[in-house]
């Protein structure tokens, strides 16, 4: 499938740097970029103390960044976070105030960047096509790299096929959808062949089908095409299955860098886990551990309420405890009385009647009849607070003495009868608790 | 109104005779003015593309200065341009002072603001991100600047229009240059206002109907162009 995507490099591509230029040593050919992309380890980019500035406040503070060849990095962060940003130094279009771009372990020097720009290609969040016909649109990359024109038109017609837009081809670009525009951009950029693909949210501004379409169509070509890729977005969803690492901006400061199960599972702090969509994180210190299984008690609750959690934590120290809300599991009489039966529901309707229901009698009941013999699991007896509808989702506020969000199916709400006042317990494996050191 | 009417008749008559005097000064006239737009074209497009896209201190005070430009009285440009072609000016040495080439230069001051202040609008009306996206395509800085006033044609042929409309008008500036030497550096505006002067009224009149020609022939030349490719 490569080799029908990438075709030879012709005498005239430019994407070829001159002989003379240093950079020409420096870069290797897209070939060896793939070969070398397999084994995922060499560093084909790094940012060394980027500083970059607007109006005289740092916009962007990335103290060391690398980027291997053939790996996806997904950037997230919430609006203003520096993302763009990022993506503008890495592809040289914007001079950060301090700091080096290395490119293969060599800094990139000011003659080089004509060279090195001819080795990516961005699709930015609006397409942001040239007047006139869709191929034109997908032959400029090629054009402005003097490659010869009787290369262009079969490289074209190519990706045209490949995005599958080759009927548009002599369709002015002002007569397309925007799903359709932002196939050209994607074809404009895919058709030269580049070494780096910067992408900056380029399905945001696209209803969700063709978003999905479009996401899932560029993670199948940036795997067959072992293109080195760099994707803002600030959907959180996107972000645990794009790419193989990822990148959380805070404020402009690079606060975490790992793969998107270590960044989600275990946020570097709070602030990260509050915008990974932790909603739960309690303050408190751990009293106990034994055997990777701590107990934390929670710090301005009475009666003292303790959480088991998971990690290697010495006792005494101050921590939050972070709970993601999809983690949280509701349960009434009924619902416990299922689980402990084995019944396959994962949450059913209660049984009980409403003045039986109180929140120790619930807890007490669950513990006895859930939880008997199971150590690192959370049980809290609580009362619903709120009830917001969440698409297909509902998201619901429990009050255990401490605040405790939870993320429940809306079929959920309706068997469990969920409604403010309402008894729940609400459970929580420990493994699912993360812990960050509290300042 | 009937001065008017005899002018009319008598400058229709004056140009199906094909009248040697009259086709040469028009002739030159369109020469001069042309050579003058593009040489504005070819300086105040990057000046303008500087002012638009270029991050330096002072460059709203030279925006402000391009649009200050925009009206430049003729008679003022014709002034610097004289002072310096003057025998002993810095530029004496080129001994052009009353020549077509004095005019072009002139007529060049005049309109380098005019399309240098609209080429910055008409750049600045592009989305912004269009020069990243060139920039990330692998364009050199000479490529965007070409695939950017592409994408500006539009109201960079207006501005080509603006400079022209400005310099194929004016008077002033041709007349103190230029001298209005008979064969050598008479244009229309100034053959006109020659005639007025000498009250000539049908040749005057046959002198302005032949720029309102040419103004609107080489206008309808560049909005020909300009409308390409759109819906009648």
């Amino acid at each position: 499938m490569i080799s029908s995507l990438w075709p030879k490099k012709g005498a005239g591509d430019g994407v070829t740097a001159s002989p003379a230029s240093p950079l020409s040593e420096a870069l290797p050919t897209t070939e060896t970029a793939q070969s070398a992309g397999s084994a995922g380890l060499e560093c084909h980019l790094a940012l060394r103390g980027i500083r970059a500035e607007r109006e005289g406040n740092i916009v962007l503070d990335v103290p060391g960044l690398e980027l291997y060849r053939g790996e996806v990095l997904v950037v997230v962060g919430p609006n203003g976070a520096g993302k763009s940003t990022l993506l503008r130094v890495l592809g040289r279009l914007e001079q950060p105030a301090a700091g080096q771009l290395l490119y293969a372990g060599a800094p990139l020097r000011r003659s080089d960047e004509l060279t090195y720009r001819r080795r990516l290609a961005a699709v930015f969040q609006e397409p942001l096509l040239l007047h006139g016909s869709v191929a034109d649109n997908v032959a400029t990359g090629l054009r402005l790299r003097g490659v010869p024109r009787r290369e262009i038109r079969p490289r074209v017609e190519r990706w045209l096929h490949r995005l599958g837009i080759a009927a548009l081809a002599r369709r002015s670009v002002h007569t397309l959808s925007g799903g359709e525009a932002q196939r050209v951009s994607l074809a404009r950029a895919f058709a030269v062949e580049p070494e780096l693909i910067l992408l900056d949210e380029p399905f945001a501004s696209l209803d969700a089908p063709t978003r999905a379409a479009l996401t899932a169509e560029m993670r199948d070509l940036l795997a067959e095409t072992h293109t080195t890729a760099v994707w803002v977005t600030h959907e959180r969803d996107e972000a645990l299955t794009l790419g193989h690492r990822m990148v959380v901006l805070l404020d402009g400061r690079l606060c975490q860098v790992g793969t998107p199960t270590s960044v989600f599972g275990q946020p570097a702090n709070t602030e990260v886990a509050a915008f990974l969509g932790v909603e739960t994180v309690l303050r408190g210190h751990v009293t106990a551990a034994d055997q990777g299984t701590v107990t934390v008690a929670l710090d301005g609750t009475t009666p003292p309420v303790t959480v088991a959690a998971a990690g290697a934590w010495s006792v005494g120290s101050q921590v939050y405890a972070c709970l993601r809300p999809e983690d949280v599991t509701l349960l009434t009489a009924g619902a416990a009385q299922s689980e402990a039966d084995g019944s396959d529901a994962h949450r059913a309707a209660t049984a009980g009647p409403d003045e039986q229901e109180s929140p120790r009698w619930l807890l007490d009941d669950v513990q006895h009849r859930l939880f008997a013999g199971l150590s690192a699991r959370n049980a809290w007896p609580g009362q619903v607070q709120k009830v917001e509808p969440r698409g297909l989702l509902a998201r619901v506020a429990v009050d255990c003495g401490f605040p405790v969000i939870a993320l429940v199916t809306r079929a959920a709400v309706d068997e469990l009868d969920l409604a403010p006042g309402r008894a729940v317990v609400a459970t929580a494996k420990a493994t699912a608790i993360h812990l960050v050191t509290a300042a | 109104m009937e001065v008017i009417w005899d002018g009319l008749r008598q400058a229709i008559a004056i140009i199906l005779s094909g009248d040697r005097e009259v086709g040469q000064i028009t002739l030159l006239s369109l020469q001069v003015s042309a050579t003058a737009t593009v040489l504005s074209l070819v300086v105040g497009i990057p000046l303008g593309a500087l002012l638009a896209f270029g991050r330096f201190p002072g460059r709203r005070l030279a925006l402000g200065a391009a649009h200050t430009g925009m009206g430049l009285p003729p008679v003022v440009a014709g002034l610097v341009v004289t002072i310096l072609l003057w025998r002993s000016g810095p530029l004496g040495m080129l001994n052009i002072l009353y020549t077509p080439a004095a005019i072009v230069l002139a007529q060049w001051t005049i309109a380098v603001p005019i399309v240098t202040a609209l080429s910055a609008a008409a750049l600045q009306q592009l989305d912004p991100r269009l020069r990243l996206q060139l920039l990330a395509l692998g364009a050199s800085r000479l490529q965007v600047l070409w695939l950017l006033a592409k994408e500006a044609r539009l109201p960079l042929l207006a501005a080509a229009m603006a400079g022209f409309g400005g310099v194929i008008s004016e008077v002033g500036a041709s007349m103190m240059v230029g001298g209005n030497i008979a064969g050598q550096t008479r244009v229309l505006t100034t053959a006109t206002v020659l005639e007025t002067s000498q009250g000539n009224f049908d040749r005057a009149i046959a002198l302005s109907v032949l720029l309102l020609v040419l103004v609107y022939t080489v206008n309808v030349a560049l909005t020909w162009i300009q409308q390409r490719g759109r819906a009648p």
